[in-house]
């Protein structure tokens, strides 16, 4: 094997596991400090990319898309918040499970009839449309690389909020002691709405980022749904630390798992889950303790 | 009348409604009346698992599918399967297979154990999808309409 195709696909594997970080984050966030399970979170990713789509399209330029992806998700998820999960407070699974799956079905539905169920293809911003050289026959796009940038910059900035601002302490003990982060002041209130917010917003952000990539078709949220799922059980619920390393894992399992072992790739990474929830269930990262 | 005897004597006027929808109707509204009761008895399941154990599956559908499959597995492939005999193995592997699912996740509570289920159901999706064994993404196919027919000797199933 050639170092240049282990390299490139090592970049697949990164670029892959930033895009998923971004998604799990949010759900993580969400399951860990509010306790709600939020399977409408990949259906706010594929909003991000008809989003993406349709600038592309009426104001034909990609890089207006990326604010108005944290503008839209940031107003989609403080609704979301106000109107919905505010009621369900102190509510069974069972409510969050029917309405984030309600939320699922008014979002495809609502894809269907603005956009058709026609997939569609989302051109590479003119900017970034070359490929950098590695050797003479291997070469990496250059909007990947831009993919990865926007991962990393958000990785270190959320590990900066979470490790040395005051609102980064109370998201680690929330998730930590809710009664008692409450207890000690925390404003329960004004931090779920935050939480639901950045949430979102990050969803339609990697919605976004994943489209000249994945292209946009209907259900494209389901896959990474289910991924971001098994990359927080992987890391813990509710680590954001964890959801990198798990992200990264699943990242490499997609690059590489599909080039060397097609036939069993996903079926592990299922087994795998499985065995975590029984041996592991705080993840493979933390120590019993904590 | 109490409201139970009113509940049961609903169900026996459907089932007689149900067994008569072939002497009314014929053609597409049976295959919609098939796909109604089909689709009935996974809602009844599902409900069966939700309401009154309180236990929230994710990955229900995948014993549906996994009978299927087992079904057009055990079909014979050049003649029609007798019902009689290849459904009780369907269902009975299905059966078998959620007692060990089941074993497994019950051990896990709450949210943990929705996980568990939404695992058990992609585990099973990518077992029938990527490995070969199902058909991969052409599915498998029952060749025959299979047939409710007493079994003879040479019905037995191949």
């Amino acid at each position: 094997m050639s170092p240049f195709f282990f390299f490139v696909q090592l970049l697949n594997a990164v670029q892959y596991g930033l895009i998923l970080y971004l998604v799990a984050s949010g759900l993580t966030l969400l399951l860990g400090i509010m306790g709600v399970i939020n399977l409408a979170h990949g259906a706010f990713y594929m909003v991000g990319a008809y989003m993406a789509f349709a600038v592309v399209q009426h104001l034909a330029s990609f890089w207006l898309a990326l604010p108005l992806a944290i503008v839209l998700g940031l107003a989609l998820g403080a609704l979301l918040e106000r109107f919905l999960l505010s009621r369900l407070e102190g509510a069974d699974h069972l409510s969050q499970v029917l309405l984030s799956f309600g939320l699922i079905l008014i979002i495809n539905e609502g894809q269907r009839i603005i956009f058709g169920n026609d997939p569609h293809g989302i051109d590479v911003p003119p900017a970034l449309n070359f490929s950098i050289p590695l050797s003479d026959t291997f070469a990496y796009p250059a909007y990947r690389l831009f993919v990865c940038a926007i991962g990393i910059a958000f990785a270190v900035g959320v590990s900066l909020v979470m490790a040395r601002t005051r609102i980064g302490m109370m998201l680690r003990a929330s998730a930590e002691n809710r009664p008692m982060a409450r207890a000690l002041g925390v404003n329960a209130k004004r931090m779920y709405l935050g939480v639901t917010a950045a949430g979102i917003a990050c969803a339609v952000l990697a919605g976004v980022i994943a489209a000249p990539i994945a292209s946009v078709y209907p259900g494209m949220g389901d896959q990474v749904l289910i991924q971001s799922f098994v990359v927080i059980v992987l890391g813990g619920i509710g680590s954001l630390p964890g959801a990198l390393v798990g992200a990264m894992l699943l990242g490499l399992v997609d690059a590489f798992g599909k080039q060397f072992f097609p036939n069993f790739a996903a079926f592990l990474v299922y087994a795998a889950m499985i065995a975590v929830l029984i041996a592991r269930p705080q993840g493979l990262f933390r120590g019993t303790g904590t | 009348m109490s409201q139970d005897r009113v509940d049961a004597s609903l169900l026996i006027l459907l089932a007689v409604a149900a067994l008569l929808v072939p002497f009314v109707w014929s053609g597409y509204e049976i295959k919609l009346a098939t796909t109604i009761t089909i689709q009935a008895g996974l809602a009844i399941a599902l409900g069966f698992v939700v309401g009154p154990a309180g236990l929230i599956s994710l990955g229900h559908a995948a014993f549906y599918g996994v009978a299927a499959y087992l079904f057009a597995m055990v079909a014979a492939e050049s003649e029609p399967a007798n019902v009689f005999t290849t459904a009780p193995i369907a269902i009975l592997g299905a059966a078998a297979l959620a007692a060990v699912v089941g074993a497994v996740s019950i051990r896990s509570r709450g949210l943990y154990f929705i996980l568990m289920t939404l695992a058990f159901g992609q585990l099973g999706y990518h077992f029938f999808h990527d490995t070969g064994i199902g058909g991969s993404a052409d599915g498998t196919y029952i060749n025959f309409r299979p047939e409710l027919r007493l079994p003879r000797p040479r019905d037995q199933p191949r």
